[in-house]
């Protein structure tokens, strides 16, 4: 077993050989299909190959964060290419403007109702959020920054992140029907 | 539904906070997390999604010297009692609620059934009233009211800092920015909004509702469906826009608009109607053209109408 040593690009490679199982496990349960799965492992190594990192401290965690990543970015890869058929057809940029991937994942729509609830965010929350999304600061910074602590710091971006997802669920017409939580439910 | 009582967005949204600080063992656990439902991994992939596209708008989102602690909403109340607090234009009940450090004053506003009412709070807010509908504000905080029965449709005088709120049952709807209408039954709620942007409350649940978009509550189902609405509020002219709707919901709205208790056959309570209703105002003309309308039979009993399958 290959600990907890820092370590480097060829290493990373056994490592992956190692854990390979769980992050195909991982990418199936992602992208809800084993052939993907495979092709996005696939690209990983490759990755491994070509762009060897510098020293890693937990690289098991590394390997299973890049899997993670890039099954995110097979997503919004898949949602580009299906864009043409979906209902926010006319929202997408016009072929003069620069799409940035965020456009295309979400419309100018979505984008906008999402600015909203930024804007409404309580001002912690959208101050944690800005700082870790946008300054990428650490949760224990963002906490001392607070004056909480980083447990409370995860609560409160989880809360942003929830928010925003509603939101961005409720902008959609695919999903029209959510199952509230009841008194009785959340007791058990 | 995780053992604690969190939502699949809810956990999803935890595991990506985390996700950049997880050591090999909780990527394990997130694993089998995804794999333990289909929910948990479409709840994922929809947080996932979202954080990629969040960068935009949140650099757009002005980055205010953070007064983090502050409490602008101690101020607000101040500010509203030495405004005088509330001009209400119609007769209303008050009541004092004592045991408190400062007395709670209630005002609630009533409208019986076939009777509208404009309410036009000091803050510019106005509050068209549907009959049969019951609202109760309190004085140091009117912009905060209960909706206890009833339709009524808001029009919002907007403020960032002192959000408008409306609550029915265990349901709270936020404004950001709106006019909204709200249906208040046993059992349910209807939140429609016409302009802006509403927020729904539930427990720690929140639901965001944009313009030309409905929502309706019902607690014994257990469901909240999401539509579109068009022509919110249309009942202050007295058209009555019915998709798929239920027999009681549609004689409630009808009822609310002539005054006149409507009943019906057993046989009759599955029925669903979409279509529209232009109201006279005349519960006879109203009540016989609704059920011509949807092919059923009506009959004047006193003063109460009662429906029943044609024969």
């Amino acid at each position: 077993m290959i600990g907890n040593d820092t370590i480097t690009g060829g290493g990373l490679r056994a490592v992956f050989l190692e854990r390979r199982t769980v992050i195909i496990r991982l990418l199936t349960a992602r992208l809800g299909n084993a052939d993907e799965a495979e092709e996005v492992a696939q690209d990983l190594w490759i990755k491994l190959e070509r762009n060897p990192a510098g020293p890693v401290a937990e690289p098991a965690a590394y390997l299973f964060k890049m899997a993670n990543n890039l099954a995110t970015d097979r997503r919004v890869a898949g949602r580009r290419g299906q864009a043409r058929d979906n209902h926010w057809v006319d929202l997408q940029p016009t072929h003069a403007e620069i799409p940035s991937i965020e456009r295309e994942v979400l419309g100018r729509a979505a984008l906008a109702r999402i600015g909203v609830v930024i804007a409404d965010m309580p001002e912690r929350m959208r101050t944690a959020l800005m700082q870790f999304r946008l300054e990428g600061l650490a949760q224990r910074e963002i906490a001392a920054n607070l004056g909480i602590t980083v447990s409370g710091v995860e609560k409160l971006l989880a809360r942003a992140y929830c928010l925003l997802a509603a939101e961005n669920e409720l902008g959609a017409d695919s999903a029209p029907q959510h199952r509230l939580r009841t008194e009785k439910e959340s007791e058990q | 539904m995780s053992r604690d009582g969190r939502s699949p967005v809810e956990e999803a949204a935890s595991w990506h906070v985390r996700a950049t600080t997880m050591g090999s063992q909780d990527w394990l656990g997130f694993v089998d997390w995804l794999e333990a439902a289909p929910e948990n991994a479409a709840a994922y992939t929809a947080v996932a999604e979202l954080d990629v596209a969040l960068a935009q708008p949140l650099s757009r989102a002005a980055p205010k010297q953070a007064h983090v602690f502050s409490r602008p909403a101690a101020k607000w109340r101040r500010g509203w009692l030495a405004m005088g607090g509330l001009s209400v234009a119609v007769a209303a009940v008050a009541w004092v609620v004592v045991g408190h450090q400062d007395p709670i004053v209630l005002d609630r506003i009533e409208t019986p059934l076939g009777k509208t009412k404009i309410v036009s709070l000091s803050d510019g807010t106005r509050i068209a009233m549907n009959g049969g509908t019951s609202l109760i504000i309190e004085r140091s905080q009117p912009r905060s009211l209960r909706l206890e029965r009833g339709e009524a449709f808001f029009t919002v005088h907007h403020d960032a800092t002192h959000p408008f709120s409306v609550t029915t049952g265990a349901y709270t709807v936020v404004d950001i920015g709106t006019e909204f209408n709200m249906i208040a039954s046993k059992g349910g709620l209807r939140v429609q909004v016409k302009s802006g942007t509403v927020r729904l409350d539930h427990q720690r649940q929140s639901f965001l509702l944009a313009q030309g978009r409905a929502v309706a509550v019902d607690e014994s189902a257990g469901t909240l469906t999401v539509g579109a609405m068009r022509d919110v509020g249309s009942w202050q002219r007295g058209e009555l826009f019915f998709s798929n709707e239920t027999l009681p919901a549609i004689l409630a709205a009808v009822e609310r608009q002539t005054g006149t208790r409507i009943s019906y056959a057993k046989d009759l309570s599955g029925l669903v109607f979409t279509g529209n209703l232009k109201l006279s105002g005349y519960a006879a003309r109203d009540v016989t053209h609704l059920a011509a309308l949807i092919g059923i039979n009506a009959q004047r009993e006193g003063e109460d109408w009662v429906l029943s399958t044609r024969r």
